[in-house]
């Protein structure tokens, strides 16, 4: 039996390919509910805001639910709000989201990094909730941060249908804007290692129901790799959807993992994936731990454990809603598996 | 397992919830947002059969509305506070009714305090039709029968859909003369009550809980990337 290992070595050393007590538990994107909001009064939108109320609300997955990190950037639009798109910051119970139908640049000419892009309060309250959960947890859990990629963050700046059209119509335009883009995914994502992020997970969202594998070789890959060259810490890429026909070409971008959904079987991602990239996910949201109950989740669990995923996590940000009971269980599910199965 | 054990994690027996989860059970339902009381989340737990109303809100105001929202359980829904354990609701049949608890938490939630359900006979949705119930003993135990005045040339295919949503909604059951009945076979006067407005609604209530399932998931269709599925 390998000695108990702290959470942060833990999730480290499965991003590593090194040996781990028992497989972490992590969360590269939101665990966050309305219920551990009202714990530590922080709800949103002040939680995707401030600092203070950003790094209570964050800490609660590992001093509540007991994973081995704290993810504090709870949505995907910090960037975008510091570029100047309109936000619309909705309630406590939903998500904040760009207006894409106001884009804000028409080609990558217009791509311009405001000066205080790093002084914003949106993408500030990420960098100093960083700091802040490195002082209080740093030595003991892993924290994720979270910088977005090219691609969203060409949804968000040019607008979903008018960036999906260009990459049809002008192939040679689109590597313009996602090359100028890239340039605010290594800013944000090297603001956020300053300040002490251990791992960064990094969304393309170059999903499954939008855009083929193919336009994942020809758009995304080579700046993939060139993220992994130049932000030093692992990197987690975050595709939400059907992604197992481009999960070969993802595993040579050599970023340290791949954070996938659960429409993709974990045993055929994890053949796909064996020795290439490591896999975290891929517990259902909306069926199962939004909708359904501990036995159910804890089978999922099983399942992504029997395939040999190397981080076990929900597929994506969790529904505000879900219930705690749920969450819980994906810890417990981990070492009931570990313990069945002789591993810890 | 003691989930104590299960756990063995000294974070979580430090941690609030763990504790709290242990002593009040599964969420059954959860609101959200509390418009009535500072946006709080507002949850119905279960354990052994008795329901907690429960907030993680801190304060007094989150408490006070805790008690009053606990009360129009008991106005609503014949709950009462079990005679065992202090601040838990008990159906007095002894079952947990876990499939109408959701529209009841809702209606005592999201209310104003002076809602009563609405009188016999409701407006059908589908038909001119004006519904009702009448309760009486057979041959299991409380049974009801759904009523109607006025004329519909679909009233029959109207009391089949009305019934499915008595059962889908309610969980209740039917006789072989076509009455309903609650599982537990006893009298629920104002759960009948509440449940006949919402099994004449199906597609409008399918809609309405579709709707509040996707509220916070995060996915391509809610953050605009593509359309909702």
């Amino acid at each position: 039996m390998t000695k108990e290992m702290k959470p942060r070595d833990r999730v480290l050393n499965a991003l590593s390919g090194l040996p781990v007590d028992r497989t972490p538990v992590a969360n590269p994107t939101n665990i966050a509910t309305v219920e551990l909001m009202d714990l530590v009064g922080a709800p949103f939108p002040a939680a995707c805001q401030d600092p203070n109320l950003n790094a209570e609300l964050a800490a609660t997955g590992y001093t509540e639910l007991g994973f081995d990190s704290i993810s504090p950037y709870f949505s995907i639009i910090q960037e975008s709000a510091a570029l100047g798109c309109e936000i619309q910051w909705e309630q406590k119970d939903n998500w904040p989201t760009v207006r894409m139908t106001n884009p804000i640049w028409d080609t990558a000419k217009d791509v311009k990094i405001p000066k205080n892009f790093l002084e914003h309060r949106d993408t500030k309250a990420i960098t100093k909730s960083i700091e802040i959960l490195k002082t209080e947890y740093g030595k003991e859990a892993a924290i994720i941060g979270k910088t977005m990629g090219p691609w969203t963050l060409a949804y968000h700046v040019f607008g979903v249908e008018k960036f999906l059209l260009m990459s049809i119509d002008d192939p040679s335009a689109t590597m313009d804007c996602l090359n100028a883009l890239k340039e605010i995914s290594v800013l944000y994502g090297q603001a956020q290692i300053d300040s002490g992020a251990d791992v960064l997970t990094f969304p393309d969202h170059a999903t499954g129901d939008l855009v083929s594998g193919e336009y994942y070789q020809r758009f995304l890959l080579e700046i993939h790799q060139e993220m992994v060259e130049r932000l030093k810490v692992p990197l987690i890429l975050h595709i939400c959807g059907n992604t197992l026909d481009r999960l070969g070409f993802i595993a040579e971008s050599k970023m340290a993992a791949m954070h996938f959904d659960s429409k993709n079987d974990p045993q055929k991602a994890a053949e796909i994936a064996k020795g290439k990239i490591k896999l975290v996910g891929n517990i259902n949201n909306p069926e199962t731990l939004y909708s359904k109950g501990p036995q159910e989740v804890r089978e999922e669990v099983f399942r992504c454990m029997d395939a040999g995923i190397e981080m076990i996590a929900p597929e994506c940000a969790i529904p505000l809603a879900t219930k705690l009971e749920n969450l819980l269980e994906i810890p417990r599910a981990v070492k009931e598996w570990e313990s069945l199965n002789g591993q810890s | 397992m003691d989930q104590k054990n299960q756990f063995n994690d000294p974070r979580l027996t430090k941690g609030k919830v763990l504790p709290i989860l242990d002593k009040i059970g599964k969420c059954v339902h959860l609101i959200s947002i509390d418009k009535f009381c500072e946006d709080i989340s507002i949850g119905l737990y279960e354990k052994n059969g008795m329901m907690t109303v429960w907030t993680f809100a801190k304060g007094n105001k989150a408490a006070t509305r805790i008690q009053q929202v606990q009360q129009r359980l008991i106005d609503l829904g014949e709950l009462s506070l079990s005679p065992v354990e202090k601040n838990k609701l008990v159906f007095g049949c002894g079952e947990k009714h876990i499939s109408l608890l959701k529209f009841l938490l809702r209606l005592a939630v999201e209310k104003p305090t002076e809602y009563q359900h609405p009188q016999y006979p409701v407006k059908d949705l589908r038909s001119d039709l004006m519904l009702g119930a009448i309760g009486q003993k057979g041959t299991n135990g409380w049974e009801y029968k759904l009523t109607a005045q006025g004329e519909a040339e679909n009233q029959n295919s109207r009391f089949r859909a009305i019934t499915k949503g008595l059962m889908r909604y309610g969980g209740l059951e039917q006789s072989s003369e076509g009455n309903m009945y609650f599982s537990c076979k006893t009298r629920h006067d104002k759960l009948f009550q509440m449940l006949l407005p919402i099994a004449r609604n199906i597609r409008g209530v399918e809609d309405e809980l579709e709707a509040d399932a996707m509220r916070g998931q995060m996915t391509t269709g809610t953050l605009g990337f593509s359309p909702p599925v």
